[in-house]
């Protein structure tokens, strides 16, 4: 049992012991100092574990979400970049591989496997990327590390994503940027340079000196146009990871009967608006920059570089008595940075939907 | 003294034994505290591996980069500040590319702006423009080895 303590309020005994028998139920100042202290220790230690559950949770979100979008019957490629059993190291080939995860596709004869996407140097020989468990929900997801000069991923098979402008698509992934340099590639179907200017089905890369300089932008080759959104709004280097997506939709044909689309950009869910479209501002190249070339010489699908035409970059490896693409094909503007998802859907989704792929990812 | 009677002894006034429950508790979550402390995950290093070349004594060297224009690099020799270093595909000279403001007048389409970036990367060697690349970690293990 506590001690009374002294009153303070004399010598009254009457009193003296009424206060004492009322104190003694009472703490002392030390002891609630210490109570809130620890209390404070272990709020302090339980909160990191809290936030970390609410990762967790998102995580577990985003993989449930994605997995939905393996089942749909337009889902071409899903790379969730978790590999089999949450490790990035496929059975197939340990380290080497981003594994397609999409298993619903409704297109006659596709076979997921063939649109795995292999991991490569452009010098040959071993691949520099690092995996790393740094993607968007922390140490609970995988990111690749494009090293901004060698690194690429390449998906070999083009068959089913040989998109023209008679279909939509839409391609979503979320990079992260080092630091942003012009030409960063973050996706291409293209022959850059190709003796009819810049042959490309589709691509996004970064260019900072478009529009005003110094702000963030981003082109997009889609088909026969050239497009630029002069500001997006949105500081890369120090955005973290940002969601972006690029989708065409085909409007039917103009009075000379030729194709006609709306391309629109998505940058975090929110689309660009108007772009300026630079291949108008130098019609001579109409009717060059397009995407049949690419489709005829089975050009493949490039993550964090651009397929640029040799004999216009590199003449000097170039041999003209050699009609392979790998002769005809080059790799250039590596992209520097991180990626953890990449989809692309043989249809050109709805706003909503973008959306709704951008909030179930975001951390 | 046995380990009974040390129990009754602090268990049996009130004071000792708040004393004894608080000491307890604040070994616990010290113990916990510092467990935390040391195992926590470590996050991997930022930015990518990079073949970079020094300013001044041209030493060539590999190191991670995240903003090579933050000069925050130097280099491992001299202490120098460094560049991201390219290598010249027509005679094989490796430099660093210096910052240049583009034109922005003259560049409408995708190959002009391309063309542009072909110029401020151009080889002070030999002039050429369009083969010219950011050196890659293969090439600088083929030419320097484990360096």
């Amino acid at each position: 049992m506590r001690k009374p303590q002294q009153s303070f309020r004399g010598p009254d005994s009457e009193s003296e012991s009424s206060c004492s028998k009322f104190r003694t139920a009472r703490f002392t100042l030390v002891e609630i100092m210490m109570t809130m202290i620890i209390i404070a220790i272990m709020a302090a230690l339980l909160l990191p574990y809290l936030k970390e559950a609410k990762t967790q949770a998102k995580y577990v979100r985003w993989l449930q979400f994605n997995r939905s979008a393996s089942n749909d019957p337009d889902c071409l490629i899903n790379f969730n970049f978790q590999g089999n059993s949450n490790n990035p190291l496929s059975a197939e080939s340990p380290g080497d591989v981003l594994v397609n995860s999409s298993i619903g596709t409704s297109s006659e004869g596709f076979t997921p496997k063939l649109y795995n996407g292999y991991l490569r140097n452009k010098n040959g020989g071993a691949h520099n990327f690092e995996w790393v468990r740094a993607g968007r929900f922390g140490r609970f997801k995988w990111a690749l590390q494009f090293n901004g000069s060698d690194t690429y991923v390449l998906i070999p098979t083009t068959n089913a994503i040989d998109f023209t402008p008679y279909t939509g698509f839409t391609i979503l992934c979320w990079v992260k940027f080092d630091k942003l340099g012009f030409g960063d590639t973050i996706f291409s179907k293209s022959l850059w340079g190709t003796a009819s200017d810049a042959a490309a089905q589709y691509d996004m890369y970064y260019n900072p000196y478009a529009g005003s300089f110094g702000q963030g932008s981003f082109d997009i080759d889609v088909f026969t146009t050239c497009g630029t959104w002069t500001n997006t709004d949105v500081d890369f280097d120090k955005a973290g990871w940002v969601h972006f997506a690029l989708r065409y939709k085909a409007t039917g044909m103009d009075a000379q009967g030729k194709p006609t689309g709306e391309i629109t950009a998505f940058i975090n869910g929110q689309p660009l608006g108007d772009y300026v479209d630079t291949t108008n501002e130098n019609p001579q190249t109409a009717t060059a920059t397009g995407y049949q070339p690419c489709i005829d010489m089975r050009v493949p699908f490039i993550l964090g570089a651009a397929g640029v035409y040799r004999k216009y970059w590199d003449p000097d490896t170039y041999d003209p008595n050699d009609p392979s693409l790998a002769n005809e094909m080059a790799i250039k503007f590596n992209f520097q940075g991180k990626m953890d998802e990449l989809l692309v859907y043989k249809r050109a989704l709805k706003d909503s939907e973008i959306v709704q792929h951008y909030d179930m990812g975001k951390e | 003294m046995d380990i009974k009677e040390i129990g009754l002894y602090i268990w049996t006034d009130g004071k000792r034994r708040n004393i004894a429950i608080m000491s307890i508790l604040i070994l616990i979550s010290g113990s916990i505290l510092i467990y935390n402390l040391t195992h926590q995950p470590k996050p991997p290093p930022p930015g990518a591996i990079r073949v970079v070349i020094c300013k001044k004594c041209k030493y060539v060297d590999l190191q991670r980069i995240i903003d090579i224009s933050s000069g925050i690099y130097k280099c491992r020799e001299c202490g120098g500040p460094v560049g991201l270093a390219w290598k010249c595909g027509s005679c094989k000279y490796e430099y660093y590319i210096l910052d240049s403001k583009p034109d922005l007048a003259k560049m409408k389409n995708t190959m002009q702006k391309f063309q542009f970036t072909t110029r401020t990367s151009r080889c002070p060697n030999c002039n050429e423009e369009k083969n010219v690349n950011p050196m890659t970690v293969s090439e600088f293990k083929n030419e320097y080895g484990d360096r």
